[in-house]
C-alpha cells in the first residue's frame, strides 16, 4: 500500500486505500508523521464508553487459563480432550443431519465397515452358492481366481468423526525430546508449510478408523487434525475401511451464525465506536517512534483527534515485548529486563488513556500451553497498578456492550494467532484470512492441538478450544499482514503483526466495519 | 443365516442351518468325555466327529439359542453348574476336566461364520482337476503347480503307476505338496523313485559278482532290520545292484572314470543300515571281507528325487497330461479337514483339494529363468499370534490362551488390504474395526475354532513371530494340559497329529540355537524372527525394534500384568488387547512384505534347488551340497561320504589364516582415500585358479605331472590346470555369477514390480550362494571339508592385496613424475584402502579407476579389481574401525553420498545413550566440519557436564536382556530385577524383558554390578549418579579410540584428565540417609541468589529473599527463568504424550497404556512429567 506522506504537524486522517486491487480491506487508515510527535500532548478526549463483560458464559470458557499454575499440573492425556470435541461436535451436528441429508442412517465408523464387509461376503457367498447351484454343466464356471470377486453396492451413511490427517512432512519431535535438551521446545520455521501431495485423510471415532478415499469433496490439503466433520459417505465393499466421501457438513454448517449485529445505545449513535486491536507490539524490537505514535494516535494528539475520541479500548493480540527464548546462547537478562520497562512504562501510560486488555501470545513471557494464563503481575507492576488495564490471557472472549445497553451484547473471540499459524503450516490454503475463516466454519480455535499445537489436557468437562457459538468477532494476532472480510454474520479480522507492518486494526462496534491504521515515521 | 432377531424363530423353525448347528450340538456331550480321556491315549481321534460337526461347532449362534441350550444341558448335569458363565472361566483357568461347551455369540455385526468361512476357501477346482466320481481318473489336461514342500511316505506300490514294484508291500512315494495358478491346492502322490548309493567297485568285481553282492548285502540288511521284517515290512532290501562308471569327487582322478556298484535299496530308511555295512566290511561270494567309503548316501531320499529330477525348491513342475490320475475329490471347495484317519484306497489323505498319483518320469520341472515360469504362485500366507494370560512368563500348565489374531493373505494379491483379519478371544469382546472378532467361553472351543481357521484358510505359508519356538508348542501344549487333543490336527494330513519335537542347529555363521519343530506337512512354517536373526545384525531382536527398524513402526508393548488387567476387564478392554493381538499378527506379515521374504527365500530354493523349509531348518551346506550334486551328476562325480571326521580332525577351526593382510596406519587422513575393492574375491580366485575337489593333485601323485599341468598355490597345494580338467566349483561359481549379471541386467529392464521382486531375489540368492561355496570347503564340521582349497584361497587373496599395494606404491610416487607419494593405508579382505596424496576428490577418483584396470591386467581373471568410493576424510581407527564420508561421484558438489562406518560403537545397545550421541556428533564434527578442535572442545564439554550431573537421565541408560536367571556370576540387571520384584512384583522384569538401569553411586566397596537402579526410581527419588562409571566405563574406551588417531594419546589424556574434570557436583538425593533430619527451606530464585529464605518472611515472598524483593530486574529475571524453566519441561511433556500415543498408532480416543522399559518414549514420557512437575512447583511459589 502506498503511503501518502503528510506535512510536518499536519498530522492527517487519510481516509481511503492506495491499493484498491486488495479487495480485502475495506478501508484503511494510514498515519503518517514526519518529524516528532508531541510527546507530552495527551488532550483529555471524551471517550466513548464500552463495557466489556467477562462472567458470561464465554468469559468463564478460559478462567482456567487464569487461575494460578498449581492447576497446570496435570496427570490425564489428551483423550478426554478429543473424546469431549467429538462428542460435545456429535450432538450439535445430529439436529442438522436430517434437514440436510433426509433418511441417511448416522453410523459409526466400525458399523459401516462391518457392514460393508457383511454386504461383500454375502454377495460372494451368493455367487458361490450359484456356482454350486449350476454344477459343473458350464464349462467356464467354477475356473474363478480368489480376487475375482464382484463389487456391492453399499449403503449411503453419514458419518460424525475426528479428521487424523497423515503428515508425512510433520516434523518429529521424537528425536529432539529423547536426544535431551531444547531442541523439543524449538518453534517451526515461520513460514514453512508441512503439506504433502499424498497425505491420507481418516476418520476416527470411538469404535473405530475409516480411511477416506482420495476425492474432490474431502480433500486432505483442505482439512487440518482434529477437524470434527460430518460426512455423507459410501464404505467400500471390497476394503470396508474405505469410505468414498459424497458430501460433507462442518459445525458451522450445523450451528446457528451470530446472531444479527445489535444496536448500540450510545449517545452518539452516528459516530462509530472502536475497538482498536493491535498485536506485535514486540517492544524492544520495534522502532520506538512507531510505538509513540500509536500511543499519541490513541491520545489524540497525532491523527484525527476525533477518530481517537471513538476508540473506547483498545485490546493488545499478545506478543507485546521481544524476550530472548531460554535455548538461543544469546540469551541476553539485561535486554529483556529493558524490554519489559518499557512495555510496563508503555502500558501504564496506555492504560490511564483508555482501558486496555492485554493478551498474551506465544512469545510473551507467560506460561505456553494453550489456553495461555495472563502475563505475571510482577513482570509489570506499574502497569499493573493502573486500574484500566486487564490482564488477560489467550484466547479471549469478550462481550462488549455500552455502559447502558441491556440488549445482546457483542461477541468478540480472538486469539494471538499461533492457532491460525499452526494450521496454515498443514493446509495448502496460502491466505491467513482463509484459514481463520475455516476455523469458524469449523467452529474450533484450535483443531491442530494437542496434535501439532501445545494445549493443555482437559477432563473432559468442556472443550475449551471449541466455538460455543458464532461470535460477531473472530480475530487472530500476529499474522503478516492486515485482512478482513465477513463470513455468515462473523467479522474475521487478521490484525497484523505491529512489529513488522506499523500497523493496528480499528473495529467499529456499530457497523462491525475493520480498518487498518499505519504509523509511520519517518524518523527512526 | 441372519442371527440375533431372527435366532427364536429359527430355532423353533429348525430349518437346515439351524438343524445342522442343533446336530453339532446335540452330539457334544460324547465328544467332550472323549476328549476328557487321559491324556497320551495315542489316538485322540474322536470317531463319532465329522466334517459337518466340526464346521457346526463354531456355527453362529446367539444369546437366545445359548441360553436354550444351557438349559437343555443344566437338565443332564448336576446341578453345580449354577452359574454357568463363572464356572466356564474357572474350568478355563485350572484346567478342570472339560464339560459339554456353551458357545457365545460368535461373530461380529451380523456376520454369518460358515459364510465367513467359505470366504475364506480355496477358490473352487477348476473343471480340468475335479473328479466326482469315486474312483480315479486320468487328468486330461497338463497340471501345472509350484512346488512348495516336499517329502515322503511308504506306501503300497500303486497298481498302475509303479508296476516295476507290484508284489513289494511298500514302495517310498514322494508328496510334492503344490499351489497352481488359480490358487487351488495339490498334493502329488509320487511313484517309482528309488533311493540308492554308491560304493567304489572291489577290485577285479565283474558283473557276475552283482547277484552274490546283492545277497550278502540283503542278508546282512535283513539282520539289523530284522524287528522291522516282524512288523510286515518287505523282505527284499537290495533291490538291485548295478556296474556303473563313476568318479570320486575328492582329488584329481587321473584314471578319469572308473567302476562304481549303485546299489538300490528298497525304502530310505534302510541306505543306512546298509551304509554302515558297507563301511564296516562285506564278505560276499567267496571273497574277503571287504569295507570302503560310500558315496551319495548321506543324501535325504526327498533331495535326491529333486537332484536326480531336476527340481528346485519353489519350482514349477509340470504333470504330463494323461499321465496323472485324479483321486476323486467330492470334498466341496477343499479345506475341510478332519482328525479322522482316512479310510480306504481312495479317500483322501491330505486336506489338498486336489491329490493326483503320477510316476516320477512324468514330472517335468520348468526353468524359473525360462519366460514366466519365474512367477510366484498365489500361496496362502497366514500370520498369527497368541495372548496367554500370566504372571511372568507363560506356562502351557497354566495359563490359558486368552486370545488368537490370525491374518490372512493371498501372495500377490491382497498386498494391502489382507483377505481377513480374525481374532478369537477368550471371553466377550467388542467389535473391533476391519476385524472379525469370534468370542468364546470355553478355552477349548477357541483353540478348536483357531484349527478349524487353519483347515479352512489352507495356508500353505505360516509366519508370526517366533512361532516356531512360542507360538505353535504353546497351542500344542495347552492343548494337550486341557485335555483338547482333537486341536492338533494342523498340517496338511488328515489324521496325523502335529507335535513338536526339540532340534538342535549348529552353524558356524549363526552359532547354535535350540528350537522347536512342529510337524506341518505340506505347509512351511517361516518364522520371521528366526528369518531376521539369521540374515541381519541387529542390536535387539524384540518385534518391536524389529518392526521399528524396517516399518518404522512400533507396537505399544503391553506389560504381562496389564495383559491379565485387560482380560479381566470387560468386552471393551478385551478389544484393545485384541487390537495389540492383531497388530503382533499383521506386523510378521508387513516384515514378511518389506523383506521379501516370500520373494528372495523362493528364489534362493530355486537357485540352491533344496526345498523352501529347508532354508530355514538347515545352514548353508546343504545349499552347496545340493549344488555340487546336481552338477556331479552330469559330470558322473560322485560325492563320498566322509563323515563327520573329515577333515576337521587336524585341529580346530582357524587351521589356516585369516583374511586380514595389511595393518591399518591409524589415523585422520583428511586427504581422499581411495578404495579399491576385489569383486567377488574367494569365487573368482576359485575360478582363476581352478581350485576344486576335482583338481587337487594329491600330494604323491605331483610328480606325475609336469610343471605346466599344474599350479603351485601359496600355501603349497597343487591343483591341476583347467587344461587338464577344468574344475566342478569354478564352473559353478561361473554358472552362478554369470546368472547373476543376467539377473541384474533384466532387473534393470524390469518394469512390473512383481517381477522385479523376484529378478532382485534371484540376484541375491546368486550372490549368497556363489560367496558360500568358499565357506563350504572350510567347514571342518562340514559334510565335504577341503582346507586345501580354502586356505589356498585366503591365501590367493592375502598374496593378491600384498600385490595391490605393491604395485600402487611403486607407480604412484613422485619419482614417477606424480605430484604425491600414494600410500596404502590399510588392507580388508577385500579391499585396499589407497592415498594418493592429491587432496581433490576427483582426482583421486580418477587415479583410483586408473589403477583398478592397471593392476586388474596383472592378475588372472576373472578376477577384477574395482575402483569403488573415495573416503574423504577418513577416520581410521584400527582393522576394522573406521569411519568416513563416502563420495562416489566426481562431481563432489552435492556433497557427499553418505557418511560410513564400521566397527564403532555407535550402535551397540549395551552402550549408554550418552555414548552413542557423542560418538556421533565427533563423527560429525571430525568428518563433516573437519574440525577436530571442535570435537575436542564438544567432548570436553560433555564430561563436564557429565561430572556436574547435568547430562539427561535417559542417555545414561543401559539396557540388558534377562535371560534365564542362571549366572554364576552377579550381573548388574539380574541383580536390579530381583530388587524391582521386591519392590512390585507385578511391574518388575521377567526373563525375556529388556532391562534398563543407570548406575548409581554406591556405598564404598560396593561391586557395579550392585548399583544399578530402575531410572524411574531414580528419577523419582533424585539418586545420584555414578558419574565416574560412566566416564571411565562407557565413555573412556570409545572416546579414545576414536580420538587418538586425531589428537595423540596426549591429547586424549588431557581430555579425561583436564582442567574441566576437577568441578563434580552430586545430587542430594530425596530419601535415606540424613534428609530424613533435614528441614527444608527455600531459597531465593533471585538470579545466582540460593539464599535461603526464612521461615518468617515466607509470608512476604516464597520466591524472592528481602534483599532481591527491592530489586526490580532481580524479580524479573528471577521469575523469567523459572517461566522459561516451566515452560520448556511443560511443552516437552505436552510434545512427548502426543508422540507417544503416535508412535503406538492408538485411537484418539484412549488412554495410553505403554509402560513397557524397551519403548524410549516411555521413559521420555515419565522424565518430562517429573520435570514438569518440579518446575510447576517452583512456579506455585510466585503467588
Amino acid at each position: 500500500m502506498a503511503s501518502v506522506s503528510l506535512p510536518p504537524y499536519l498530522p492527517a486522517y487519510v481516509l481511503g486505500s492506495g491499493d484498491s486491487a486488495n479487495l480485502a480491506r475495506e478501508k484503511d487508515v494510514l498515519v503518517s508523521l514526519d518529524g516528532g510527535g508531541d510527546d507530552e500532548c495527551t488532550p483529555l478526549l471524551k471517550r466513548a464508553c464500552l463495557h466489556i463483560n467477562q462472567s458470561g458464559d464465554s468469559g468463564v470458557r478460559f478462567a482456567g487459563a487464569s487461575t494460578s499454575v498449581a492447576a497446570r499440573q496435570f496427570t490425564v492425556q489428551y483423550s478426554s480432550t478429543l473424546y469431549t470435541r467429538l462428542h460435545k461436535a456429535k450432538a450439535k451436528f445430529e439436529s442438522a443431519i436430517p434437514k440436510k441429508w433426509p433418511g441417511v442412517p448416522v453410523k459409526e465408523t466400525l458399523a459401516v465397515s462391518s457392514d460393508a464387509t457383511a454386504a461383500q461376503l454375502a454377495a460372494v457367498d451368493a455367487m458361490h452358492q450359484a456356482e454350486e447351484a449350476a454344477g459343473t454343466q458350464s464349462a467356464t464356471q467354477g475356473d474363478r481366481k480368489d480376487d475375482e470377486v464382484t463389487e456391492v453396492e453399499t449403503e449411503q451413511v453419514v458419518v460424525i468423526a475426528l479428521v487424523a490427517k497423515e503428515m508425512r512432512l510433520r516434523p518429529n519431535a521424537v528425536d529432539d525430546a529423547v536426544g535431551g535438551g531444547a531442541g523439543a521446545t524449538k518453534l517451526l520455521g515461520a513460514g514453512k508449510k508441512f503439506v504433502h501431495d499424498e497425505d491420507g485423510l481418516f476418520l476416527d471415532d470411538d469404535t473405530g478408523r475409516l480411511r477416506v478415499a482420495e476425492g474432490d469433496v474431502l480433500p486432505a490439503s483442505k482439512l487440518t487434525n482434529g477437524v470434527v466433520v460430518a460426512v455423507l459417505c459410501r464404505a467400500r465393499a471390497t476394503a470396508p475401511d474405505v469410505v468414498d466421501v459424497e458430501d460433507v457438513m462442518f459445525l458451522g454448517d450445523a450451528t446457528p451464525a451470530a446472531p444479527p449485529r445489535p444496536m448500540m445505545a450510545d449517545d452518539t449513535k452516528d459516530a462509530p465506536t472502536y475497538v482498536m486491536l493491535v498485536s506485535g507490539l514486540s517492544l524492544g524490537q520495534t522502532n520506538p517512534a512507531h510505538i509513540g505514535l500509536l500511543l499519541d494516535f490513541v491520545a489524540g494528539s497525532v491523527g484525527d483527534a476525533a477518530a481517537a475520541s471513538r476508540i473506547a479500548r483498545v485490546i493488545i493480540a499478545g506478543n507485546s515485548v521481544a524476550t530472548s527464548k531460554d535455548d538461543e546462547t544469546s540469551a541476553n537478562p539485561d535486554s529483556d529486563v529493558a524490554n519489559l520497562a518499557a512495555l510496563d512504562a508503555f502500558l501504564a501510560r496506555l492504560a490511564a488513556l483508555l482501558p486496555v486488555d492485554l493478551m498474551v501470545g506465544a512469545e510473551d513471557p507467560a506460561p505456553y500451553a494453550l489456553p495461555q494464563a495472563p502475563v505475571h503481575a510482577c513482570l509489570l507492576p506499574a502497569a499493573s497498578a493502573v486500574p484500566g488495564l486487564n490482564r488477560l490471557g489467550n484466547p479471549i472472549s469478550l462481550e462488549v456492550a455500552s455502559d447502558d445497553d441491556t440488549s445482546t451484547p457483542i461477541t468478540i473471540l480472538g486469539h494471538a494467532g499461533q492457532c491460525v499459524d499452526d494450521a496454515w503450516r498443514y493446509l495448502a490454503e496460502d491466505d491467513r484470512l482463509e484459514v481463520l475463516a475455516s476455523t469458524l466454519r469449523w467452529r474450533h480455535l484450535a483443531p491442530t492441538a494437542p496434535d501439532t499445537l501445545v494445549c493443555h489436557p482437559n477432563d473432559g468437562s468442556d472443550d475449551v478450544l471449541g466455538m460455543e457459538a458464532a461470535p460477531h468477532v473472530l480475530f487472530a494476532g500476529n499474522q503478516p499482514t492486515f485482512a478482513t472480510r465477513e463470513e455468515a454474520g462473523t467479522r474475521l479480522v487478521c490484525v497484523p503483526a505491529f512489529a513488522s507492518t506499523s500497523s493496528a486494526v480499528l473495529v467499529d462496534m456499530r457497523t462491525l466495519e475493520a480498518h487498518e491504521v499505519r504509523f509511520q515515521s519517518h524518523y527512526s | 443365516m441372519k442371527r440375533s432377531s431372527h435366532a427364536a424363530s429359527q430355532e423353533a423353525a429348525a430349518g437346515p442351518s439351524a438343524a445342522a448347528a442343533g446336530g453339532g450340538l446335540s452330539s457334544k456331550k460324547p465328544k467332550a468325555e472323549a476328549a476328557a480321556a487321559p491324556p497320551g491315549g495315542d489316538v485322540p481321534v474322536d470317531d463319532d466327529m465329522d466334517d459337518l460337526e466340526l464346521l457346526a461347532e463354531l456355527e453362529a449362534m446367539d444369546h437366545e439359542e445359548n441360553n436354550a441350550q444351557q438349559k437343555q444341558q443344566k437338565q443332564q448335569q448336576p446341578p453345580e453348574e449354577e452359574d454357568a458363565e463363572d464356572d466356564d472361566h474357572k474350568a478355563a483357568a485350572t484346567a478342570a476336566p472339560p464339560k459339554p461347551h456353551v458357545e457365545t455369540k460368535a461373530l461380529s455385526g451380523s456376520v454369518d461364520l460358515a459364510m465367513l468361512k467359505r470366504s475364506w476357501a480355496r477358490p473352487r477346482i477348476p473343471r480340468h482337476l475335479r473328479n466326482d466320481t469315486t474312483t480315479e481318473r486320468v487328468g486330461n489336461a497338463p497340471l501345472r503347480m509350484m512346488q512348495m514342500d516336499l517329502d515322503y511316505i511308504v506306501a503300497p506300490p500303486h497298481h498302475a503307476l509303479s508296476r516295476e514294484h507290484a508284489g513289494t508291500p511298500e514302495t517310498p512315494v514322494v508328496r510334492i505338496f503344490g499351489v497352481t495358478d488359480e490358487g487351488n491346492s495339490v498334493c502329488a502322490f509320487v511313484h517309482g523313485f528309488e533311493p540308492y548309493f554308491y560304493v567304489p567297485a572291489p577290485p577285479n568285481f565283474t558283473p557276475d559278482d552283482v547277484p552274490g553282492f546283492r545277497e550278502a548285502l540283503n542278508a546282512r540288511v535283513g539282520e539289523a532290520q530284522r524287528s522291522a521284517a516282524s512288523r510286515g515290512q518287505p523282505t527284499v532290501y537290495v533291490r538291485r545292484v548295478t556296474l556303473e562308471k563313476k568318479q570320486s569327487f575328492m582329488n584329481y582322478q587321473a584314471a578319469g572314470l572308473r567302476p562304481f556298484l549303485k546299489i538300490v535299496m528298497s525304502l530310505p530308511n534302510m541306505v543306512a543300515p546298509a551304509r554302515s555295512i558297507m563301511e564296516r566290511g562285506l564278505r560276499f561270494g567267496d571273497n574277503q571281507e571287504w569295507a570302503c567309503t560310500t558315496y551319495e548316501s548321506n543324501v535325504l531320499y526327498a533331495l535326491r528325487f529333486m537332484i536326480d529330477q531336476d527340481i528346485s525348491g519353489g519350482q514349477w513342475v509340470e504333470l504330463a497330461e494323461n499321465k496323472y490320475r485324479i483321486l476323486p475329490n467330492t470334498r466341496a471347495g477343499g479345506g475341510a479337514a478332519s482328525t479322522r484317519a482316512p479310510t480306504g484306497a481312495n479317500a483322501p489323505k491330505t486336506a489338498c483339494q486336489v491329490e493326483v498319483h503320477v510316476n516320477y518320469r512324468d514330472i517335468a520341472p520348468k526353468d524359473p529363468m525360462d519366460g514366466d515360469w519365474g512367477r510366484i504362485a498365489p500361496m496362502r500366507i497366514l500370520s498369527f499370534d497368541i495372548e496367554c494370560s500370566a504372571q511372568g512368563f507363560p506356562e502351557a500348565e497354566k495359563n490359558p490362551v486368552i486370545q488368537i489374531a490370525s491374518i490372512l493373505t493371498v501372495q500377490g494379491q491382497s498386498k494391502d488390504t489382507p483377505l481377513a483379519k480374525v481374532v478369537m478371544t477368550l471371553g466377550t469382546c467388542s467389535d473391533i474395526a476391519g476385524a472379525q472378532v469370534l468370542q468364546f467361553e470355553d478355552e477349548r472351543n477357541l483353540l478348536r475354532a483357531f484349527r478349524d481357521l487353519v483347515l479352512c484358510f489352507d495356508p500353505d505359508l505360516i509366519t508370526g513371530y517366533n512361532i516356531q519356538n512360542f507360538d505353535v508348542p504353546y497351542l500344542l501344549d495347552r492343548a494337550a494340559a486341557i485335555g483338547c487333543q482333537d486341536f492338533c490336527y494342523l498340517s496338511r494330513l488328515l489324521g496325523v497329529r502335529t507335535k513338536t519335537r526339540d532340534t538342535v542347529f549348529s552353524s558356524k555363521a549363526h552359532g547354535t540355537r535350540e528350537s522347536k519343530e512342529a510337524n506341518l506337512e505340506g505347509r512351511v512354517c517361516f518364522d520371521v524372527m528366526q528369518a531376521v536373526q539369521r540374515d541381519y545384525k541387529l542390536s535387539s531382536y524384540t518385534l518391536n525394534a524389529v518392526a521399528a527398524h524396517f516399518l518404522g513402526d512400533q507396537k505399544e508393548d503391553v506389560h504381562h500384568s496389564i495383559i491379565a488387567d485387560l482380560q479381566n476387564g470387560n468386552a471393551d478392554t478385551r478389544a484393545r488387547l485384541a487390537r495389540y493381538c492383531i497388530k503382533d499378527a499383521l506386523l510378521p506379515q508387513r516384515l514378511l512384505d518389506k523383506l521379501m521374504y516370500v520373494y528372495n527365500y523362493v528364489e534362493m530354493a530355486r537357485v540352491t534347488g533344496v526345498p523352501l523349509s529347508y532354508l530355514l531348518g538347515r545352514g548353508q551346506m546343504i545349499k552347496v551340497l545340493s549344488q555340487l550334486m546336481r552338477k556331479g551328476k552330469t559330470l558322473s562325480l560322485v560325492v563320498p561320504n566322509l563323515g563327520h571326521q573329515g577333515g576337521g580332525a587336524q585341529g580346530g577351526d582357524d587351521t589356516y589364516e585369516g583374511a586380514t593382510v595389511l595393518d591399518a596406519k591409524s589415523g585422520f587422513y583428511t586427504e581422499p582415500v581411495a578404495t579399491l575393492d576385489f569383486a567377488s574375491l574367494y569365487p573368482s580366485i576359485m575360478q582363476a585358479h581352478n581350485l576344486c575337489y576335482t583338481t587337487l593333485v594329491r600330494k604323491e601323485e605331483v610328480k606325475n605331472f609336469s610343471p605346466d599341468q599344474i599350479e603351485r598355490t601359496p600355501t603349497g597345494d597343487v591343483f591341476v590346470r583347467p587344461s587338464v580338467r577344468e574344475g566342478v566349483l569354478p564352473q559353478i561359481l561361473t554358472e552362478l555369477l554369470s546368472a547373476r549379471k543376467r539377473a541384474k541386467a533384466d532387473l534393470k529392464k524390469e518394469k512390473d514390480p512383481f517381477k522385479k521382486a523376484v529378478l532382485d531375489g534371484r540376484q541375491l540368492a546368486l550372490k549368497v550362494s556363489a560367496n558360500s561355496v568358499y565357506g563350504f570347503t572350510g567347514a571342518t564340521v562340514g559334510k565335504l571339508p577341503c582346507l586345501e582349497i580354502s586356505s589356498s584361497t585366503t591365501a590367493f587373496g592375502r598374496q593378491m592385496i600384498e600385490h595391490t599395494k605393491n604395485l600402487v606404491e611403486k607407480k604412484y610416487n613422485k619419482a614417477n613424475g606424480y605430484e604425491y607419494d600414494s600410500e596404502v593405508v590399510y588392507g580388508d579382505t577385500d579391499s585396499v584402502f589407497v592415498k594418493f596424496g592429491n587432496p581433490d576428490v576427483a582426482e583421486s577418483m580418477r587415479l583410483g579407476e586408473e589403477a583398478a584396470i592397471l593392476i586388474t591386467e596383472t592378475f588372472m581373471k576373472p578376477i577384477k579389481l574395482e575402483f569403488e568410493k573415495v573416503y574423504s576424510p577418513l577416520l581410521l581407527v584400527s582393522k576394522k574401525r573406521y569411519a568416513g564420508l563416502i563420495y562416489t561421484n566426481p562431481d563432489t558438489s552435492k556433497g557427499p553420498d553418505k557418511m560410513d562406518m564400521k566397527g564403532l560403537e555407535t550402535v551397540r545397545r549395551d552402550n549408554c545413550g550418552l555414548v552413542r550421541s557423542v560418538l556421533n556428533n565427533v563423527l560429525n564434527k571430525l568428518l563433516y566440519d573437519q574440525d577436530p578442535d571442535a570435537a575436542v572442545a564438544y567432548v570436553k564439554r560433555v564430561i563436564s557436564d557429565l561430572l556436574q550431573n547435568k547430562v539427561d537421565l535417559s542417555l545414561l541408560i543401559v539396557s540388558k536382556q534377562l535371560s534365564k536367571r542362571e549366572y554364576a556370576a552377579a550381573q548388574p540387571h539380574v541383580l536390579l530385577a530381583d530388587r524391582m520384584a521386591k519392590r512390585d512384583p507385578l511391574t518388575a522384569p521377567n526373563i525375556g524383558d529388556r532391562v534398563p538401569y543407570v548406575i548409581v553411586s554406591g556405598t564404598k566397596n560396593s561391586k557395579m554390578s550392585e548399583n544399578a537402579e530402575d531410572p524411574i526410581y531414580v528419577l523419582e527419588n533424585n539418586v545420584p549418579i555414578d558419574n565416574s562409571y560412566y566416564l571411565e566405563n562407557q565413555l573412556k574406551n570409545p572416546l579414545t579410540r576414536l580420538l587418538e588417531p586425531v589428537i595423540g594419546s596426549k591429547g586424549v589424556n588431557d581430555v579425561f584428565h583436564g582442567a574441566h574434570t576437577r568441578r563434580v557436583t552430586q545430587k542430594m538425593p530425596k530419601t535415606g540417609g540424613l534428609m530424613a533430619f533435614a528441614v527444608k527451606t527455600f531459597t531465593c530464585l533471585g538470579p545466582g541468589c540460593r539464599v535461603p529464605i526464612p521461615k518468617k518472611d515466607e509470608a512476604i515472598s516464597k520466591a524472592f529473599c528481602r534483599q532481591c524483593l527491592t530489586d526490580p530486574r532481580r524479580v524479573t529475571l528471577g521469575y523469567l527463568n523459572c517461566l522459561g524453566a516451566c515452560n520448556e519441561a511443560e511443552t516437552r511433556r505436552c510434545k512427548l504424550i502426543v508422540e507417544h500415543a503416535r508412535v503406538h498408532e492408538l485411537s484418539p480416543f484412549v488412554d495410553n497404556l505403554c509402560a513397557s522399559r524397551d519403548c524410549p518414549l516411555y521413559f521420555a514420557c515419565k522424565k518430562a512429567e517429573v520435570d514438569h512437575k518440579e518446575k510447576c512447583v517452583i512456579m506455585e511459589r510466585f503467588t
